[in-house]
């Protein structure tokens, strides 16, 4: 079977702007994760796997057919895109049925898709509401919906769990799983990187057009752990959970809050970090009130990334 | 439902998918175009036309000495021509063309068309139909009401006389037409301004120039016009006054076949831009 997308030599420039530069990229069945921080290129190269731009160098074909033949191409793939923009006055349900009618279904099979695909977001109470009066997430879901209204092998979804509530976000990563499982192939973007680690087979990263890492997920989150990450932890015993913490030799730094109610960690095993900290939490030496990363951010892991790739070439 | 949705389509290219297509591409455009609250415009300029017959009938009636219908008929081709061919059905025309695409890229919604498993040709055919259609049904219903409206005053003895004795139905059916081709032929312009220019507004007012000044073009240059044409078609020829370039009028064949011709070269010319066109909302 031929690659699923394939990124030849592929570059897009906006005149003097680059958008991406010499991609070569393949991508293989199941799950893959683009990330990247906002403006690296994400979306740039999601328009062209859909024909939407046209590179200015090189080409990119989904199963062997190239972007420009759309006759082919959108009967493989559904894409949300990230425009979060709508045909004026349309209900979610004419949103997708009109559009399933231009893909040459007939009337009756367009409406049966579009509920079908209505109830698998969860959208079917809100389904004739227009689309202009829905909340983030509704908007989120309803894109979703038609991207898949038409059960196409390949989805692409440019940033699908923006603006989801968890409950919403929680849902919508089953239903990619289940998307996968099923067989369908799903590139999906996010600028956050722990909502990919949880999706994804594989992983590209993506930064200032140009791909930073491409691969399964493993090899690039041990990179990513070699970069220490900074975790946040609020408890009243902040003084003595420092002490604690740094008998653990993945510690790198701890800095107290201000006002002596936590800390700020920085560790090069977060999955140690966590786990330490659930046993003094376990063993009532700390009471933990609040904790989360402090610098999750997927730019802190590129720039980790892309200094040492040019402190060793 | 058990089948593959694909399973349900006819073959990629075949005549009967791009039939199924073309019929949903023309349906959503009718809608959007004509059903929506850029629409109200278009109404606007429709009503013009009657309106203005509305007053010229009032004022008949309230000084009817010297009025029949044969000059209702005179004064119905002055506003034809003078306004509704070089005003309402040129700014009517641009607004709802240019809009085919361009209002697609202000609504952000354009990709939606673009992520269908329709050649972008087939695309820019349903909507220039559906741009046809509407307009020619909207401008061509109002040419037809102003017309009668202008032999009101006369009563309905009158009117059905002026009508189905005399020149009325003839000179009803040509105005109608030329509204129609009006509509093939500025809309056609229109749909590329709208593919090519971001703002479409500029080249838009310079076509309208040309357009306008034609009565002081030279013949060749005069045929480089669509209201050329559209004025060779007219029932009732007018002066173009003391200082217009008086040419041949154009045989009918040629300014309709001329007409039809131009537009589907620009309808090509704008299906060749639609298999080009990014969607790059951002930047315009």
């Amino acid at each position: 079977m031929s690659e699923l997308l394939v990124f030849d030599n592929v570059s897009k420039f906006y005149g003097e702007v680059l958008g991406v530069n010499r991609v070569n990229l393949s991508l293989a069945p199941g799950i893959t994760g683009l990330v990247g921080p906002n403006g690296s290129g994400k979306t740039t190269l999601m328009n062209l796997a859909t024909g939407l731009i046209q590179p200015t160098q090189g080409t990119v074909t989904v199963r062997g057919i190239p972007t420009s033949d759309p006759e082919r191409l959108f009967r493989l793939v559904g894409y949300a895109t990230q425009f979060d923009s709508f045909p004026p006055g349309l209900t979610g349900r004419q949103l997708i049925s009109r559009y399933l009618e231009v893909h040459g279904y007939p009337r009756s099979v367009a409406q049966e898709l579009t509920q079908a695909a209505i109830a698998r977001v969860g959208l079917s109470e809100a389904a004739d509401r227009r689309v202009g009066g829905y909340s983030k997430g509704m908007r989120q879901r309803i894109k979703l919906a038609q991207a898949i209204a038409h059960d196409p092998p390949v989805l692409i979804l440019d940033e699908p769990l923006n603006g989801l509530d968890p409950m919403a976000r929680a849902e919508a990563i089953q239903l990619f799983q289940a998307l996968a499982e099923a067989g369908r192939h799903v590139l999906l973007s996010s600028h956050i990187l722990h909502e990919v680690d949880l999706i994804s087979d594989r992983v590209v990263l993506v930064s200032s057009g140009y791909i930073v890492a491409a691969g399964e997920i493993e090899g690039v989150r041990t990179e990513i752990h070699d970069h220490p990450i900074q975790i946040y932890v609020r408890c009243r015993e902040a003084r003595h959970l420092a002490a604690r913490l740094f008998e653990s030799d993945h510690l790198v730094e701890v800095t107290l809050h201000e006002d002596l109610q936590g800390l700020n960690a920085r560790t090069r095993d977060a999955d140690r970090f966590y786990l330490t900290l659930n046993e003094l939490a376990a063993s009532g030496e700390v009471t933990i009130e609040g904790l989360g990363p402090a610098d999750e951010d997927v730019q802190a892991v590129y720039s980790y990334l892309i200094t040492e790739e040019g402190a060793s070439s | 439902m058990t089948t593959e949705p694909v399973a349900l389509l006819p073959a990629p290219g075949s005549p009967a998918l791009r039939r199924r297509q073309l019929r949903a591409v023309f349906r959503n455009e009718l809608a959007r175009s004509f059903g929506s609250r850029r629409a109200i415009l278009l109404y606007l300029a429709a009503f013009a036309p009657i309106g203005l017959a509305i007053v010229v009938a009032l004022v008949t009636m309230l000084e009817p000495e010297g009025q029949s219908p044969a000059t209702a008929s005179q004064t119905y081709a002055w506003i034809y021509q003078v306004f509704v061919l070089r005003l309402v059905l040129f700014f009517g025309n641009v607004w709802a063309f240019i809009n085919l695409f361009r209002g697609e890229v202000l609504d952000r919604s354009l990709h939606f068309s673009f992520l269908t498993p329709a050649r972008r040709e087939l695309i820019v055919l349903g909507k220039f139909l559906a741009g046809v259609t509407g307009t020619s049904l909207l401008f061509g219903a109002a040419t037809l009401v102003s017309y009668v409206v202008m032999f009101l005053p006369f009563g309905s003895a009158g009117l059905v006389d002026f009508v189905f004795a005399g020149p009325g139905l003839g000179q009803a059916a040509a105005y109608v037409g030329i509204t129609a081709l009006a509509c093939v032929g500025y809309g056609s312009l229109a749909l590329l301004l709208g593919l090519f220019f971001t703002n479409s507004v500029l080249p838009a007012l310079v076509l309208f120039a040309w357009e306008t000044i034609e009565f002081l073009l030279p013949g060749a240059l005069k045929r480089v016009s669509v209201i050329h044409y559209l004025k060779s078609l007219a029932p009732l020829p007018l002066s173009d006054g003391p200082f217009a370039i008086v040419a041949e009028p154009s045989p009918a064949w040629v300014s309709i076949g001329g007409l039809l011709v131009l537009a589907a070269v620009l309808v090509t010319i704008a299906c060749w831009r639609a298999r080009r066109f990014e969607i790059r909302y951002g930047e315009d």
